[in-house]
This record gives C-alpha cells, sequence and structure tokens, in this order.
C-alpha cells in the first residue's frame, strides 16, 4: 500500500519566511519611529505656539489696558500706588471687559516666576504691595520650563523714553509708557513683548497731549 | 495583499504626520511674522519715527530687520487739514525684512505726532 506523502516546508523556505517576516518587520518598525518623531515634533511645536499665544493674549489685554491705581495705605495713613514693577515681577491693575456684575470693570494681576512656570495671579480687589500674605484670587500657570523671565519699564524723560528695571512707586504717572516682558526658556528660547499701556507716549498721556515748547 | 494594506496605511500616516509638521511649522512662521512686526510697530510708536533702528533688546531676532518710515496720509475730506498747532496727523510704515532685503511683512499705523518728533 502505497502512503501518501506529506508535502511539508523544506529548511529553505522556512528561512526564507523568517527572513522576509523580519524585513516587513524591520522596515514597520523604522516607520514607527520616524512617525513618532514626527508627532513628537509636531506636539512640541504646537504646544510652543499655544503657550506663545496664550501669553499674546493676557499681555494684549492686561499691559494694554494698565491703568494708574492707588489705595490708601493703613500704615503711612497716605494713598499709595499699587503698581509693582521689579525686575522680574509685576503687579498692576487693568481694565477689564465685565463679563459677570462681581467681577467689576477692573481686575487686578500680578505676573511672577515660581517653580520654572511664569504665573499670573487675579484678583477683583486690589493686589497690594504692602500685603503679608499671598492669599486669594486665581492663579493661571501661562508657561513652564522657564528659565527666567525680566521686565523693563519705559518711563518718559523730557529727551524721550527712558528704561529701568524698577520702577519705583514715586515716579509720575503711576504706571510706565509700556512694559516689556522677556521669557527665556530652559531650551534656550527666548521671546519678548513690548506693549505700550493705554496708547501713552514719550509726549502724550491719556489722550492728553503735552504742548511742545521748542 | 496584507503587505501592500500595511504599507499603503504607514504611507499615509507618514503622509499624515509630515503634513501637521508643515502646517505648524506654518502657523508658527506666521505668528512669528506678525509677532516681530507688532514688536517693531509697539517701540516705533512708543519712541517716535525718528528712531532710526531698533535696539536688539527690544528686537532679539539677528535674521530680521525692522524699519520705520513715514507718509502724509492721503484722501483728506475737502477742508480738513492733517496738522493742529504743532501736531500733525502721520502714517508710520513699519516693514519686517529677512536678511536678505526681502520685504515679509508691512504695517501702517496712522499717529499725530508733534512736529518736533517728526
Amino acid at each position: 500500500m502505497k502512503i501518501p506523502r506529506q508535502k511539508n516546508f523544506t529548511l529553505l523556505e522556512l528561512i526564507l519566511a523568517v527572513a522576509i517576516f523580519a524585513l516587513v518587520m524591520l522596515t514597520v518598525s523604522m516607520a514607527l519611529s520616524s512617525l513618532q518623531q514626527s508627532w513628537r515634533k509636531v506636539q512640541q511645536h504646537a504646544s510652543r505656539l499655544k503657550e506663545c499665544q496664550i501669553l499674546e493674549r493676557v499681555f494684549d489685554s492686561a499691559f494694554r489696558n494698565a491703568v494708574p491705581f492707588s489705595w490708601p495705605s493703613s500704615e503711612e495713613k497716605k494713598e499709595k500706588s499699587i503698581f509693582v514693577g521689579a525686575p522680574d515681577k509685576v503687579s498692576f491693575a487693568y481694565m477689564h471687559r465685565i463679563s459677570s456684575a462681581e467681577e467689576g470693570g477692573i481686575r487686578f494681576i500680578c505676573l511672577y516666576l515660581e517653580n520654572d512656570k511664569l504665573l499670573a495671579r487675579y484678583r477683583n480687589t486690589p493686589i497690594l504691595p504692602w500685603e503679608s500674605s499671598e492669599d486669594g484670587g486665581l492663579r493661571e500657570v501661562l508657561a513652564s520650563d522657564l528659565a527666567r523671565i525680566s521686565f523693563l519699564y519705559a518711563e518718559t524723560r523730557k529727551d524721550g523714553i527712558g528704561w529701568t528695571d524698577n520702577w519705583s512707586e514715586n515716579q509720575s504717572p503711576n504706571i510706565p509708557a509700556a512694559i516689556q516682558i522677556t521669557v527665556e526658556w530652559k531650551n534656550g528660547n527666548k521671546e519678548v513683548w513690548l506693549r505700550r499701556t493705554a496708547g501713552m507716549g514719550p509726549r502724550e498721556s491719556f489722550g492728553l497731549r503735552k504742548e511742545v515748547s521748542e | 495583499m496584507a503587505l501592500a494594506i500595511l504599507a499603503l496605511g504607514l504611507i499615509a500616516a507618514l503622509g499624515l504626520c509630515s503634513s501637521s509638521v508643515l502646517r505648524v511649522d506654518k502657523a508658527e512662521k506666521r505668528w512669528r511674522t506678525q509677532h516681530m512686526l507688532t514688536q517693531g510697530a509697539e517701540y516705533f510708536l512708543l519712541s517716535g519715527p525718528k528712531s532710526s533702528s531698533i535696539p536688539e533688546d527690544f528686537f532679539p531676532y539677528p535674521d530680521y530687520q525692522v524699519n520705520c518710515s513715514t507718509e502724509v496720509p492721503g484722501d483728506f475730506p475737502s477742508g480738513v487739514s492733517d496738522r493742529f498747532g504743532s501736531w500733525r496727523l502721520i502714517t508710520l510704515c513699519i516693514e519686517l525684512r529677512g536678511n536678505d532685503g526681502k520685504t515679509l511683512g508691512r504695517i501702517e499705523v496712522d499717529k499725530i505726532v508733534s512736529g518736533t518728533d517728526l
């Protein structure tokens, strides 16, 4: 009796199949790794762009609408400007769109660096420089992974605009003509935002123009 | 057949990803151009059109230049003057250029300035 012969794979066929499979897997893994790199790049660029847009939105609305604001100091028994202009921190009042009756038309903001993050602290009541606690208000993280932030303040002088990194509370008017913030990220990126406050210039403030004597 | 489907899927995914990279790059470039123009406009609106150039502290983009020139705004209604007292309405033209001199963007802003600042 003749037993039918089973057709098995030869060793060569097996080696070939394994080689083809390995080749396909290698190609797929290379493609996936390149896909992952591209995706990571997209994510990084998108998040950086989003961060810059958030910063721009805050600086546009806050710096441009900054207004002079004074509040009675219980210690010195006189009204003092609440504007704080330090090299790495700024705090002031700005006109804000009224979205609810409780908020009012003026909002108070403090921008500072904490744990490598640029934070904005908002409050509906004045953020007073002589306050001992930093309670109350809302905090928003505007940017993270920062190396440093620095501010410059424009003061109007007889000969034009001068720049300082420390705004004294005794300066008049009690807000600068413009504020510039420099934001430096840990990865070496750097951006600057210069914004004039309430359209002020060397010869004008709040729509009033000084006559030129020269 | 399976190989063809796998290859097509991979090609489609790679295509989608590379088009996303291009779109994000384009959006970032557009934002940056506008940001640099705004930075230049803010500086020249603050310090006046007399300022010949913008210091590096305010414009830290070595591959680009921003310049300001002035123009007399036209199309005034009859009987309306572009000046009152020592003040005059002018148009500030702020242009952003690459190092090759190619204009990348331009903003025109009307501003009332003192005659001595011109």
